[in-house]
């Protein structure tokens, strides 16, 4: 039977795997804190020990507790709640880090962002800038701009404005210089790479950097027409662009 | 097994009453108490973790965690931690083999290392008061002493704990048998351990991530 009353002589020692374990945990914990000294993978910082610490946790777990190999009532009562304590992690971290949110948690997102852009002093909430990432605008609705991506007076308008303001820092066939403006033949973009996106930049400008506000020396229609060109020079890639600067959005 | 046999079980083990198997489960009771508490302290660290998280970055006034966090401090004392959940498992291993004298001295030095560990808190937590972060100074003093201090409190206890089990089996009042006295202390002990591994991680590390 399986008796409660342990039968020390029918047990086999786990010395040598306990001892196995113990210099594993030491090696992963001595790499998670030598990790933090190497900068070149500063960009996987977090993935890398999120894994590094529930492996320790699965390792203390299944080895040492050996929840492994024992009883399945016990995984039962102690997996169970554990994932619920995982569940309302999750759920209380949406509220924090709404990226994580698998759908419909665009509202919230902007909510969020506001009240920690207005903590900090940060943050364009102007109705432009809105409607930018919201995609809308209210003079240029998507019928509007239907018509304008059809018609090639725009297109031909929205030319001649980039060689009278934009070429001198984006160079004449849109493939950027280096230290000014990107490259906007790619399919690369730093401030969104939609219609309503760079409409945006090109009236406010970029705080900070070359690019300047556009809306004192442009008309709202001319401002359209330009950033219509610009948007139909995406994927082009002119030879000797600038290097991809930004998020890569999709080519066409 | 029979039930004359079962009988006559029960007569030698007198005094073992406690541990009697769970009919339904087939597994001891006290292990099976042990791992639904564990359970229920899965949700209770949980929550003490998720409102750090959802209050940090929103603190008004320093001292900030960047600030007053000692990696190396902190690095050490988790290592110390650690190993002593593989003192304790050799302590349960130890027990487990019949060795009750061996189980006694790996459950002191479990119980002194966690000690340790409580020393070094309270020195953090010294140093962090004398840094002007106390309970009421921020909410990432709040959330930050709450979680840590629950943790450091159950340590405490797990010493303690290890401490009157160790004497037990220094007494010889812990037979070979009843070896899962000694488990079941292991299981709570290396789950504080594991709350610290979550810990260290994701408040202390991810902050150095930064």
């Amino acid at each position: 039977m399986s008796g409660i009353l342990h039968d020390p002589k029918s047990y086999h020692s786990h010395k040598g795997l306990y001892i196995k374990t113990a210099t594993i945990l030491t090696v992963v914990t001595a790499a998670e804190i030598g990790l933090l000294f190497v900068e070149a993978l500063k960009f996987a910082f977090v993935p890398l020990l999120v894994i590094m610490a529930v492996y320790k946790f699965a390792v203390v777990v299944g080895t040492f507790m050996h929840l492994k190999d024992d009883k399945t009532v016990f995984r039962v009562v102690f997996i169970a709640p554990l994932f619920m304590a995982m569940a309302m992690i999750y759920v209380l971290g949406l509220l924090v880090m709404p990226h994580f949110a698998p759908f419909g948690a665009g509202e919230v997102r902007l909510a969020v962002q506001k009240s920690k852009d207005e903590r900090m002093g940060t943050g364009d909430y102007s109705p432009a800038a809105i409607a930018a990432r919201d995609n809308k605008m209210p003079h240029l609705t998507k019928e509007k701009y239907a018509a304008m991506f059809a018609s090639t007076k725009d297109f031909t308008a929205g030319e001649k404005v980039w060689g009278a303001n934009c070429a001198s820092c984006h160079r004449k066939d849109g493939g950027g210089l280096p230290g000014l403006g990107p490259n906007m033949t790619d399919d690369c973009y730093l401030h969104g790479g939609d219609v309503y996106s760079l409409v945006n930049t090109v009236t406010n400008g970029v705080k900070g950097k070359a690019m300047i506000a556009f809306k004192a020396q442009l008309s709202e229609e001319e401002i359209d027409q330009v950033a219509l060109y610009v948007r139909k020079m995406r994927g082009t890639n002119v030879a000797k662009g600038k290097k991809c600067e930004g998020d890569k959005v999709a080519a066409k | 097994m029979s039930a004359h046999a079962a009988e006559a079980m029960h007569d030698d083990d007198h005094g073992h009453e406690d541990l009697v198997e769970n009919n339904y489960m087939k597994v001891p009771n006290v292990k099976l108490a042990i791992w639904t508490f564990l359970g229920s302290e899965c949700m209770f660290f949980g929550s003490l973790i998720a409102t750090y998280f959802f209050y940090l970055d929103k603190s008004i006034t320093g001292p900030l965690p960047g600030e007053v966090f000692s990696i190396g401090i902190t690095s050490i004392s988790t290592f110390i931690l650690l190993m002593s959940s593989f003192t304790m498992a050799m302590a349960v291993d130890s027990a487990k083999s019949g060795t009750m004298t061996k189980s006694r001295n790996w459950l002191f030095i479990t119980a002194f290392l966690g000690a340790i560990f409580v020393g070094f808190q309270v020195y953090e937590f010294w140093h962090f008061v004398h840094l002007g972060l106390t309970l009421q100074t921020s909410l990432f003093g709040s959330t930050f002493y709450v979680m840590t201090g629950f943790h450091g409190a159950h340590v405490s206890v797990g010493v303690i704990w290890l401490i009157m089990v160790g004497i037990l089996a220094h007494k010889g009042n812990i037979p070979a048998e009843k070896a899962v006295m000694v488990e079941s202390a292991g299981l709570y002990w290396h789950f504080v351990d594991i709350v610290w591994i979550i810990i260290f991680t994701f408040v202390y590390l991810l902050e150095f991530a930064k």
